[in-house]
């Protein structure tokens, strides 16, 4: 996670801190002046973006490990 | 199930309370939607990740971030709303960011005794740990706690006023040295209570470290306006003998002489600044401003006056007068004072000031370097959040 965390764009990075922390797409939508479809929408691509980063590195582990 | 529902489960962390038929329903749509699938996988591997402390004030950058904007100054009045949202929130973002960083060391500087005094000089690395967690381990419990109105860094735990410890003399006689790690609770008007020896090399140092350590003076943190006591705090006192007259290369040397050789010494100043420490616990700020203003119109306090500029620079922290607080802690460093930089940083952090922070920080850990010491994890973690905020030394 680490590596793959590094390489996601920092807003990303800290939409999805807050999340995880426990925020809530309301509290995020005071927060920050966005909509909650906007959070939503940005929340569920930086998933997507994380997830494959973190297969990626998973891939190259694997690779790794066979060599 | 679409990929909206899996979206909305995730985003009210509902995944844990799903009933049967809807897991079921959630596990062939992930089997047929790659995306869908990887941010599952993707939420369920940062939720396993431990929450470690942040400073405060990191947040308000977060926020710009997610919000579009480059961090750019805010008002100080918008922060104080969103005060307590962003000092919880501060554990998230550094949740995270821990991840990145490597193994860290507990602070180190290694003290020195000339072989004819008495004294030896502490070398301390606080951190307020979980009473639980080995030394290395980063301050976990800490700032999970709501901290609402601190802007004091909270990683990472000085004393204000140390007394060095007396170097047992049936260990000096052997040539022996060593390290006693204390746990501690910091009261409500910073002194020490309930300290207990946590580990100990020999047992001869036990007794001298827990004198010394109870005579120890901390700024007590502050939460919600009020201060309050901080338990499971630590740190290690070192006994370390030198063979010839060496010069004192010690954190504590700089700031803190446990002998002053002018002025006025340090029962003396202990008398003095314990009223202070008394109007902080009666939550009466102004009141410890003029008791220390009293001692510096009517006494030669020497080598003191990084303490008492210390102690300044905490105050005006807390009326939230930045700038003063600056000029205060800046007048600490001037008379020699090593630890106040950090402070100093966490404040240029609060205005936005990050290339000042960044800087601040980097001319603290050449000094430390300098003086054969170690970087505390708290400022290591702060240097490297700086960096995951996109500054480097190489904007500077």
């Amino acid at each position: 996670l680490r590596d793959a965390w590094q390489h996601l764009e920092k807003d990303q990075r800290a939409l999805l801190a807050l999340h995880a922390e426990g925020y809530t797409l309301e509290e995020l939508h005071e927060i920050t002046d966005l909509t909650t479809d906007v959070l939503k929408a940005r929340l569920y691509r930086a998933r997507v973006r994380l997830g494959k980063l973190l297969a990626m590195e998973g891939a190259t582990v694997a690779a790794a490990m066979e060599r | 199930m679409n990929c909206h529902d899996v979206s909305t489960i995730l985003d009210d962390r509902r995944e844990r309370q799903l009933t049967a038929a809807e897991r079921c329903a959630i596990d062939e749509h992930l089997a047929t939607c790659a995306d869908c699938d990887l941010a599952w996988r993707a939420h369920a591997a940062l939720l396993e990740q431990p929450i470690p402390p942040a400073p405060p004030g990191l947040l308000a950058a977060a926020f710009a971030m997610i919000a579009g904007d480059a961090p750019a100054p805010r008002r100080v009045s918008s922060r104080v709303v969103l005060g307590g949202a962003i000092l919880a929130a501060g554990a998230a973002l550094a949740a995270v960011t821990y991840v990145t960083l490597p193994e860290r060391s507990i602070d180190e500087i290694a003290p020195v005794a000339g072989p004819a005094g008495p004294a030896t000089i502490p070398a301390t690395a606080d951190s307020s740990e979980e009473p639980s967690q080995p030394v290395a381990a980063p301050a976990g419990g800490a700032a999970r706690s709501p901290q609402g109105g601190s802007r004091l860094p909270d990683s990472l735990v000085l004393p204000l006023l140390r007394l060095a410890p007396i170097y047992p003399k049936a260990a000096r006689e052997e040539n022996l040295e060593g390290d006693v790690m204390l746990e501690f609770t910091i009261t409500d008007h910073g002194s020490v209570e309930d300290a207990v020896v946590v580990d100990s090399t020999d047992p001869v140092f036990d007794a001298a470290a827990m004198v010394a350590l109870s005579r120890w003076k901390y700024l007590p943190r502050v939460v919600n306006g009020r201060s309050v006591a901080q338990e499971g705090v630590r740190t290690v006192i070192r006994f370390v003998l030198q063979g010839g007259p060496a010069p004192v290369a010690d954190e504590n040397a700089s700031e803190r002489p446990p002998e002053p050789t002018r002025g006025i010494d340090f029962d003396t100043f202990e008398g003095l600044i314990e009223p202070a420490f008394e109007c902080l616990a009666a939550q009466e700020l102004r009141c410890a401003e003029l008791v220390l203003d009293e001692i510096m119109a009517t006494y030669e306090v020497g080598e003191h006056a990084v303490v008492i500029w210390e102690f300044y620079g905490y105050i005006f922290t807390q009326y939230g007068d930045y700038g003063r607080a600056i000029a205060a802690y800046q007048s600490a460093i001037d008379h020699g004072g090593l630890t106040q930089q950090v402070s100093l940083a966490h404040l240029y952090f609060e205005r936005h000031q990050y290339d000042m922070a960044l800087r601040t920080l980097l001319d603290y850990s050449e000094r430390i370097e300098t003086l054969g010491g170690r970087l505390s994890p708290g400022v290591l973690e702060f240097i490297e959040r700086l960096r995951v905020l996109g500054i480097s030394e190489d904007v500077l």
